[in-house]
């Protein structure tokens, strides 16, 4: 019998559709950021605007006017909307704005899942933690009447982010769009398209000056000197630091420049010194990392500070252990905030530190507790992708609050850039001024642009757990004034 | 003292280097494997590794199986299941196609292959959580036997494997007769047949065989990765390439040797070289890149330098001539009436889809439509370069990204207007193509094809690094930004008036296109396809021909490449340019047309269209007038793209017109047999011209056939001369 290849055709699409259509999808839950974004900057640290006013919690703290907390909290009041203990529930109609109806408020979450070249969990967990949040929300009654609704989730298969945004426009059915995506193609169209956009603060250039773009981090400085890095030599007792860098990302190496620079900046202070520096690894180490590792027992290395993903990171700590010296050299990690990982890993990354964008889990904070709940309630996954689809969805909630009950895309950018000047997210994150954080700070001009503390929350891997670093798990943030280059230790700071 | 201490240190290199020159050898082996057994460049040896790979981990992760069965059932029954799958459906029937039309097979494979893996089992990766290896703890534990440098568990296996592999498989050619068997079904099959050996069986053991060593050359490599991902595989495919040329894919202990020792003189390169640039400054700028484009650089040297390489030619089968000739060129036998109707319903449906697109679309379609519109521009230049001049590139993402780049760069820094940017960057395009083709005139078909890959890759993790290509620093504060050009009144900022641009420039490209094809370079390559010596005795010039034809087909990219980053507004290198997604491009042009300027446009159409239009249902949609009622299976998953496609890609051999092109005819060969009967004019000039013409290649075809290139390659030939 003439074995046809188009009967053979057929028959492979018609299994894989059956066996497709009968398998369980597994649950990703590896959640860890694509890029290293280490470098984090500073805000004010008076109180934003909750209906129940908090105070600010954080010792000698200082705003770059030099004024105390207390006059930061002043003069910030004076910024706020009007009333703490105002109803958001106040129901106005609205017509002609995409996404609201009487009913609902809707946004449309755009990310990645299909075609993921790197294994983390992006656009499912991302869309948990906005879920999660809507959910809190809408269990208090909602805001300006309305319930919070995702109405759309698209996955941009990792190439076509450009035409799902233009998608989500065409169809005029959501408010805002949230995005976990690995290229950012489409930001322009939704700037051009004057939609308030979230993200998780990892593509800094395609968010660089757009008002509508919101992350959950403000911009970085690219290149800036940053002094937790130092700090960490020092608590680690490092004295002779390699600075490791991928190659073919120019994140990567700039990442690593500005920490070599930044460990040179303090070496007096610290007592520590670059003893190797390499900044043209491969990305995924293929052939091994061998000769590199040598050369660092060389120059007797004993701390390592790396702008590389956590693949990357696992074959350095093996290669570490393989030569005998894991046990005395200890790392920093800018992408390793994984809770799962570091359970199965076992001593792998004992004792490393680990530096993350926001609050960590372990923060005895209210918020903390409340995402931990809600994102239980969804069933998800509590990863670093899901926290920030909690921080934007946060966010994206105190812009309504701020824009009033009556309110459309134009007035919700304006009053979010307006009257979002010291926003913390409850505590999450480092306070953040988006009345002028939409550009990235330069190493000539950390202020402009900048937070007002430069500030950076760290934990550490004990017994395949994670211990906040400044020691007070209140106070999770590491933080430096912002209008000098200083050398001084970090105040345990909290945003909450 | 010194000599001792440098010693020391270069024998550390050489160990340190010896696992990863160890995953390479067993790669390197595989490939030279499936060469030797059946004559196929197999690119989708990665994905064969992968794909056993991922079943080895579902089934000992997720499904708790122990360690032996879940080897049998990845290694004994996938992988060998696998191989008779592809040897009895595909690769039996094209035993005596060219070596060019397997490599293109293997390549739709290598992406089809994964992508139905992981439809089928919903295997998706996880960060960080790393494949184990046969034995337990096997990166966790190391042995030192020289008191250097210690070797993991995994490693000291698949050191044991790639030893033993060379010396079983080697053993079994030279002295088996099952080996020699193989060897001779590759080199003439009906020879074999006729001394009574059953050519397909043992072409199917072959394949088997071949199958089984990727598939435990997957479960052994994996624990070097630390999140399963086909894209590795496929990488280390590309590098282990040029191990397995140094034995011009025939020989296994030089695969072995050149497996290990790439290994080696990367670790070596990484040893040795901080400290020249420590010394000597100037060199830190080499030193840095080249640590990144070693693997490539190697490859290309070996293939553009190697003088086995550059001598290499096919051999024949002594029987081929009993096979009938190849299929005449389609268009030529076509009635002129039938010619007419289908030009006039092709112009009538553009314009009726433009009409439609113009009136009704919103920004999304326009933006996909314009979309398809500039991807057709880009895949006129795989026409001319694979269909016209029978080339293989695969370096066609590389010169569009060069035009993307050179827009951004002079708008950037000399805010220069995009349009003139836009022929700048096609220049400039065009030179790089001219130039890299230099080194590369004499190779064949697939050797040409890696010479390129290797281009692509070495562009991709070099080149784009440059501040003057990539941006640099100002990429990084503002992404690599486009702006929308003027020109006059208008303002190409509107999605309609840049639609009109593209248009018009894909217009222009397909009529050069066209003359190309009927003018003295079209013709000129369509002879040096048929047949090089016969080209040369007639005055013709192959390297002249052939650096024009890659200038062409690299200016018409970089014009494509310019026009996506103005339409996006941005570069976006990594989501339109890289390496991997240029393959894809190949695939799709050569399964619809690679000859004809319409399966450029059918491609464009392709690429942009079939997801949002028939994967996610949107064409049921218009047919129920409501998206409401999209049944609920849609959308379908995007990786049925590339299984679609990848397969499709398997009819170029067969079917070198491609399988739209293919089908169109034979659905019209009854209308068109009929205007025959009936109106059977006399020849109009140009009819007899194409006839004549047609006669003309035939009969050369024919002779090829008979010589040279269209018959099956016969590696083992090669070794034993």
């Amino acid at each position: 019998m003439k074995f046809s290849f188009r009967v053979f055709l057929a028959l492979v699409v018609a299994f894989v559709m059956l066996a497709a259509g009968c398998g369980n999808d597994d649950d990703d839950t590896s959640t860890i950021p694509v890029e290293a974004t280490a470098q984090s900057t500073e805000t004010p640290q008076a109180p934003e605007p909750e209906p129940e006013p908090t105070e600010a919690s954080s010792d000698e703290s200082t705003d770059t006017a030099g004024n105390e907390p207390e006059d930061m909290a002043d003069s910030e009041t004076e910024e706020m909307p009007e009333e703490p203990e105002e109803d958001y529930s106040t129901f106005v109609s609205i017509e002609g704005v995409d996404g609201v109806s009487d009913a609902e408020i809707a946004v449309a979450v755009i990310g990645t899942k299909s075609n993921n070249p790197t294994g983390i969990c992006a656009l499912d967990c991302y869309t948990t933690g906005v879920q999660a949040y809507f959910d809190k929300i809408n269990d208090e009654g909602g805001i300006w009447g309305r319930e919070l609704v995702i109405s759309d989730v698209v996955d941009d298969e990792l190439f076509n982010n450009q035409a799902a945004a233009l998608e989500v426009i065409a169809d005029g059915d959501a408010f805002a769009v949230f995005t976990a995506t690995l290229f950012a193609s489409g930001w322009v169209e939704l700037d051009n398209a004057g939609v308030p956009s979230f993200h998780w603060g990892i593509h800094a250039p395609e968010a660089d000056g757009k008002l509508s773009n919101f992350s959950i981090v403000a911009p970085t400085c690219a290149g800036c000197t940053v002094r937790h890095i130092p700090y960490l030599v020092q608590q680690g007792g490092g004295t002779r630091v390699a600075a490791l860098g991928i190659g073919v990302t120019e994140n990567s190496r700039i990442c690593t420049g500005s920490y070599r620079d930044s460990i040179n900046m303090y070496s007096e202070e610290i007592g520590a010194e670059v003893a190797y520096f390499n900044d043209e690894l491969e990305f995924g180490l293929p052939n091994g990392i061998g000769p590199q590792v040598t050369a660092m027992i060389e120059a007797d290395v004993d701390f390592v500070v790396s702008c590389m993903d956590l693949n990357s990171m696992i074959t350095l700590a093996q290669e570490l252990q393989r030569q005998g010296v894991r046990d005395s050299i200890t790392l920093h990690h800018a992408n390793a905030y994984d809770h799962a990982f570091v359970e199965e890993s076992g001593e792998l990354f004992e004792g490393d530190y680990v530096a993350i964008q926001l609050a960590p889990q372990e923060s005895d904070m209210q918020i903390v507790r409340d995402f931990l709940h809600w994102t239980e309630e969804n069933g998800g996954p509590t990863s670093e992708q899901t926290m920030s689809g909690w921080v934007n969805a946060h966010l994206f909630v105190e812009g309504l609050k701020v824009a009033g009950p009556e309110f459309d895309r134009a007035s919700y950018i304006d009053a979010a850039n307006t009257q979002l000047t010291n926003y913390t997210a409850d505590g999450m994150i480092n306070a953040t001024d988006w009345s002028r954080q939409h550009s990235s700070p330069t190493p000539d001009d950390r202020t402009s642009n900048g937070h007002e503390l430069e500030c950076q929350a760290i934990v550490q891997v004990k017994d395949k757990a994670f211990e906040i670093v400044s020691g007070d798990p209140t106070k999770p943030f590491l933080c430096w004034d912002n209008s000098n280059t200083d050398w001084a230790q970090p105040e345990p700071t909290s945003f909450e | 003292m010194v000599f001792a201490t440098v010693a020391e240190d270069l024998f550390r290199a050489i160990l340190q280097g010896t696992p990863p020159g160890t995953v390479y050898a067993l790669v390197a082996l595989g490939f030279v494997l499936t060469y030797k057994t059946s004559g196929v460049f197999n690119l989708a040896f990665g994905a064969q590794a992968y794909v056993s790979a991922a079943l080895y981990y579902r089934a000992v992760n997720d499904w708790d199986w122990p360690t032996v069965p879940a080897l049998v059932l990845s290694v004994f029954v996938l992988a060998p299941a696998i191989g008779l799958i592809l040897e009895r459906v595909i690769f039996r029937t094209l035993r005596t196609a060219s070596a060019v039309s397997k490599l293109v097979i293997a390549i739709g494979l290598s992406l089809a292959l994964p992508a139905i893996f992981e439809l089928v089992f919903s295997f998706e990766a996880v960060a960080g959580r790393a494949p184990t290896g046969l034995l337990p703890n096997g990166n966790g534990v190391f042995y030192d036997p020289f008191g250097v440098y210690p070797f993991s568990r995994n490693e000291l296996v698949q050191m044991a494997v790639a030893l033993l592999g060379a010396l079983v498989l080697g053993a079994l050619f030279r002295f088996t007769a099952i080996g020699l068997s193989m060897r001779a079904v590759v080199e003439s099959p009906r020879m074999t047949e006729l001394a009574g050996i059953r050519a397909d069986w043992v072409s199917a053991f072959a394949w088997a065989l071949s199958s089984a060593f990727a598939g435990l050359a997957g479960v052994l490599i994996a624990p070097r990765f630390n999140t399963l991902l086909s894209a590795d595989f496929s990488y280390l495919v590309v590098v282990a390439v040029a191990a397995a040329a140094l034995g011009r894919l025939v020989s296994l202990p030089r695969a072995l040797v050149g497996g290990l020792a790439l290994g080696w003189v990367i670790a070596v390169f990484n040893t040795f070289a901080p400290r020249w640039a420590e010394s000597a400054s100037f060199l830190e700028p080499i030193t840095d890149n080249l640590t990144l484009a070693m693997p490539f650089v190697v490859l290309f040297g070996i293939v553009v330098l190697w003088p086995a390489i550059r001598r290499a030619r096919e051999a024949t089968d002594p029987m081929a001539g009993v096979d009938p000739p190849p299929p005449t060129p389609t268009g030529y036998d076509r009635h002129r009436y039938l010619s007419i109707g289908l030009r006039a319903f092709t112009v009538s449906f553009l314009i009726i889809f433009g009409w439609v697109v113009w009136t009704q679309a919103d920004i999304r379609w326009m933006f996909l439509v314009t979309q398809a519109v500039i991807m057709s521009t880009i895949y006129l230049s795989i026409t001319v370069i694979t269909g016209f001049a029978g080339q293989i590139s695969l370096c066609q993402g590389a010169f569009a990204a060069i035009g993307g780049f050179t827009v951004f760069q002079m708008a950037d820094r000399w805010d220069v207007s995009p349009l003139l940017a836009i022929l700048i960057g096609a220049v400039i395009a065009a030179a790089v193509g001219a130039l890299l083709s230099i080194p590369v005139l004499r190779l064949g078909g697939v050797w040409l094809a890696l010479a390129t890959l290797a281009f692509a890759y070495f562009f991709d993790s070099v080149m784009v690094k440059f501040p003057w290509v990539g941006g640099g620093d100002t990429s990084l504060l503002q992404g690599t930004r486009v702006p929308r050009p003027e020109l006059g009144p208008w303002d190409f900022n509107d999605d309609k008036a840049f639609l009109v641009l593209a248009v018009i420039v894909l217009v222009l490209i397909s009529l050069a296109v066209i003359q190309l094809r009927e003018g003295t370079i079209g013709r000129t390559l369509r002879v040096l396809r048929s047949s090089e010596v016969a080209s040369e005795s007639i005055g013709i010039s192959p390297a002249k021909a052939r650096i024009a034809a890659f200038a062409i087909s690299a200016f018409i990219a970089g014009i494509g490449g310019a026009m996506l980053s103005i339409h996006q507004e941005n570069v976006n290198y990594g989501n339109n340019f890289a390496p991997a997604t240029a393959l894809f491009w190949l695939v799709l042009v050569v399964s619809l047309s690679a000859r004809t300027v319409e399966g450029a446009l059918q491609a464009g159409a392709a690429f942009s269209l079939f997801p949002p239009v028939i994967l996610n249902g949107t064409f049921l949609g218009w047919i129920l007038r409501s998206e409401e009622r999209i049944p609920g299976l849609f959308p379908i998953s995007p990786k049925w793209r590339f299984i679609l496609f990848g397969l499709a890609a398997v009819q170029y051999a067969r079917h070198p017109e491609g399988m739209v092109e293919y089908g169109k005819n034979r659905s019209l060969a009854k209308i068109n047999a009929r205007l025959h009967k009936k109106y059977p004019q006399a020849p109009t000039h140009n009819s007899r011209q194409q006839g004549q013409q047609a006669e003309h290649l035939q009969v050369v075809d024919a002779q090829a056939s008979n010589s040279q290139d269209n018959a099956h390659s016969n590696p083992n030939a090669e070794a034993e001369s």
